[in-house]
């Protein structure tokens, strides 16, 4: 059975901290739990876990950057290549460069689709990034940044982000692969 | 006892550098480096970006490779510790395994056996610029044996630092005596690093420092009656306490004598499947190799002879 689902399961307002995440606006809620099957329901909850982990793991490694690898182990529980290159890659720099970012984000992903008879399985994440409060900081002064002046990607500057992830299933948990910023969406 | 094997082997690699690959010995461009950059349709690119221009002076000593881009020759890191390592195969690339491996029946293996070689995520430079930078392209899935270009043949020099051996095989009954048929044999071999390890291993060169380390999985014995045993565990040893019990972990029961071979015996063949696990230390860079060592003996079986009285 192909099943790509409309679904818009969510977590809305996650946060590092949960006291510091208000709510995000304009985030679907969780649908009635009668429209998805028990394996779906199931398979949902483990990726927003997954997901969940995924930036804990990456709020804490940016907010102390070692080398990549250092944080390959952390990271690599919740990503595959090519996006786990990606996310080493900017911990590196971050390292090298003496940069840090301070602060917490929120986050509030949704699935939007998937895919259990693929072979792997796969889904689509839809994320709201609040990265307002989550700056580059200078790791020595403490002095403020830019994502421009560090070499890092624009995504890196204190705003907000609709994201998109892909995850697959690999072995006995879900990876995110890919992800992109929809830049002409706003949360 | 467990050892480390150290080599280093910076003669024997640069040897290996000098007949292989595009390697100069240039140092580092001063103030260049692989960044994030974002261009105005908010697509990101890893580009190489230099201060000074791409022509720029000395750095620090580091393993350096050459590469034509553009019509120009620029000097880029042979080993990038997120990226790979670079290799001129495909017009230049970073080259490091996929982490994490895909499955066997994943497409990405382009029917190449998954114990051949591994997939790597390559990184390669393209023809035109971003914004008059060079960058590296969106990363594609290649397969490589084991490794490609001069890392490659680093990693297999530390492999083969590795005391790999097949089983020290042991019998009961004894290969000296006579076994019965219908009697249990237990089959084990004395846990070393040589024969159920782990072993290690490691070697430097280049600035780099490959890490080897091999653990058995499994010992397959072919006991000579066309029956394959595969014991996960080197064995349990045989005690005389154990009388005729069958071993716990390994062993196998004859139906039949072997008086009808030429030799007389059963021959066995004991083949150890090695998982030999590789990385570039203080990198990203890893991956596994199987390996798989074979040793032998035999054994004498006999009918049970039954005396009545």
């Amino acid at each position: 059975m192909a099943t790509a689902l409309a679904l818009v399961l969510g977590a809305a307002g996650c946060s590092a901290s949960p006291e510091a995440g208000g709510e995000l606006p304009d985030l679907p809620a969780t649908l009635p739990s009668a429209t998805v099957d028990p394996a779906e329901a199931a398979a949902i909850a483990e990726i927003l876990a997954a997901f969940d982990g995924f930036r804990r793991a990456e709020v804490a490694i940016q907010a102390n950057p070692e080398p990549a690898y250092l944080a390959l182990e952390r990271l690599g529980e919740y990503l595959a290549d090519p996006l786990l290159g990606l996310a080493l890659f900017e911990v590196e720099t971050m390292h090298r460069r003496g940069v840090v970012r301070a602060g917490e984000p929120t986050w509030a992903p949704t699935v939007t689709e998937l895919r259990l008879d693929g072979s792997p399985p796969t889904a689509t994440v839809r994320d709201c990034l609040d990265a307002t409060g989550w700056e580059l900081a200078d790791r020595d002064s403490g002095g403020p940044t830019t994502a421009e002046s560090e070499g890092l990607p624009a995504r890196f500057a204190p705003d907000r982000y609709v994201m998109e992830f892909n995850a697959r299933f690999v072995v006995d948990r879900w990876l995110f692969d890919e992800a992109r910023v929809e830049r002409n969406e706003r949360c | 006892m467990l050892s480390r094997r150290t080599v280093s082997a910076v003669l024997l690699a640069a040897a290996v550098v000098l007949a292989v690959a595009p390697v100069t010995s240039a140092q580092a461009q001063e103030d260049c480096g692989f960044e994030h950059y974002t261009d105005g349709e908010g697509n990101e690119h890893l580009v190489w970006t230099c201060t000074e221009g791409w022509s720029g002076g000395g750095g620090d000593g580091e393993w350096v490779c050459t590469t034509n881009l553009r019509g120009r020759t620029i000097r880029v890191p042979c080993i990038d510790p997120v990226l790979g390592w670079f290799t001129n195969a495909l017009g230049g690339c970073y080259i490091r395994p996929a982490i994490p491996q895909p499955p066997a029946d994943d497409p990405a293996w382009q029917g190449h056996d998954p114990t051949d070689g591994l997939i790597y995520v390559a990184r390669c430079f393209a023809v035109d610029g971003v914004d008059g930078m060079p960058y590296v392209q969106l990363p594609t899935t290649l397969f490589f044996p084991v490794g490609e270009g001069v890392v490659g043949d680093l990693i297999e020099q530390a492999i083969a630092l590795l005391p790999l051996r097949g089983a020290d095989i042991q019998l009961a009954p004894d290969p000296s005596g006579v076994g019965l048929v219908g009697l249990p044999v237990w089959m084990w071999t004395p846990v070393t690093e040589s024969t159920w390890g782990p072993a290690t291993a490691s070697l430097t060169a280049l600035g780099i420092t490959v890490s080897v380390e091999a653990n058995a999985e499994r010992i397959t014995w072919a006991m000579g009656d066309g029956a394959q045993v595969h014991c996960d565990h080197p064995g349990t040893p045989y005690h005389p306490d154990y009388r005729a019990d069958e071993s716990p972990t390994c062993g196998h029961v004859y139906t039949e004598p072997s008086r009808s071979l030429s030799s007389g015996r059963y021959p066995i063949t004991a083949t150890t499947q090695w998982l030999i696990e590789w990385r570039i230390e203080e990198t990203v860079i890893g991956g596994t190799v199987p390996a798989e060592r074979t040793s032998s003996a035999s054994v004498r079986i006999n009918e049970l002879q039954v005396v009545t009285s």
